[in-house]
């Protein structure tokens, strides 16, 4: 909580967004590699 | 217990409950991985499980942390559709394929996520005001994302950054938001007998770890 009160508001919100970039790829890879495996 | 004497999973879960941790901590949407992780080692529905009192006694504490910074009318519009959601995920787990859930939520996720760094133009786009209508969806979406993929975080971002609330507002608002969906999945996973006595005494002990080791404080 320390580390993420040295952000500004507006960094903030750029690495939530790249967080949340990581998880719908994520989410992405995770659906193909359900399908791969239905499908193998 | 048997669980604890795994080389395999202490590992996993030393990483999953820190990253988890890390999320509590502000850096939201980097929890969805801790059970993921965790499932790597132990079947998906028993890492739900294990990680859900965890977050409980995780939550607790960025409640007081965040206390007093919390956006109500964003808890108003999104809390009684988020127990929609969950309702809906535990009665529709069945009859729903999860790659296809999986695949439309990180779609817009990534979508999203895309268009906030490389396009929108911060500066420009005015602050979107906590719309009901919106929030009702995004708020269900958010609780059956949660209760089926144990991933409700993209759906409440994707509604709430474009309100575009100071950081502390934004992380106080999901901190209890998610505290009470924790909350709310407790009944849904009893009934599914997923949180037994031997799971239980597993998250204690890795809660004890995390509280000796507070990574994200």
């Amino acid at each position: 909580m320390k580390l993420i009160r040295r952000f500004s508001t507006e960094s903030f919100y750029q690495i939530i967004n790249v967080l949340l970039l990581l998880v719908g790829l994520k989410m992405i890879w995770s659906a193909g590699a359900q399908i791969v495996r239905f499908y193998a | 217990m048997e669980l604890l004497h795994n080389p395999a999973f202490l590992v996993a879960a030393i990483f999953a409950v820190g990253i988890a941790g890390l999320s509590k901590g502000g850096f939201a949407g980097a929890g969805i991985i801790s059970t993921p992780i965790l499932a790597l080692v132990m079947p998906p529905v028993e890492a739900a499980a294990v990680m859900l009192p965890i977050l409980l006694v995780q939550d607790a504490y960025s409640l007081w942390t965040y206390r007093g910074t919390i956006d109500r009318r964003n808890i108003m519009i999104l809390l009684p559709a988020a127990v929609v959601g969950i309702a809906a995920g535990y009665f529709l787990a069945a009859y729903l394929s999860e790659f296809v859930i999986s695949a439309l939520i990180g779609l817009i996720s990534t979508v999203f996520a895309i268009r906030s760094l490389f396009f929108a133009r911060a500066e420009l786009a005015p602050a979107k005001k906590a719309d009901v209508p919106a929030g009702l969806f995004w708020g269900a979406i958010a609780g059956f994302t949660s209760m089926f993929l144990h991933a409700g975080g993209p759906p409440f971002q994707i509604y709430v950054q474009p309100q575009k609330l100071e950081r502390d507002l934004f992380i106080g608002t999901s901190t209890l938001f998610f505290a009470a969906v924790n909350w709310i999945k407790v009944p849904p996973y009893l009934m599914l007998g997923e949180l037994n006595l031997d799971i239980l005494k597993v998250s204690l002990v890795l809660t004890h770890w995390r509280s000796s080791a507070p990574i994200s404080a």
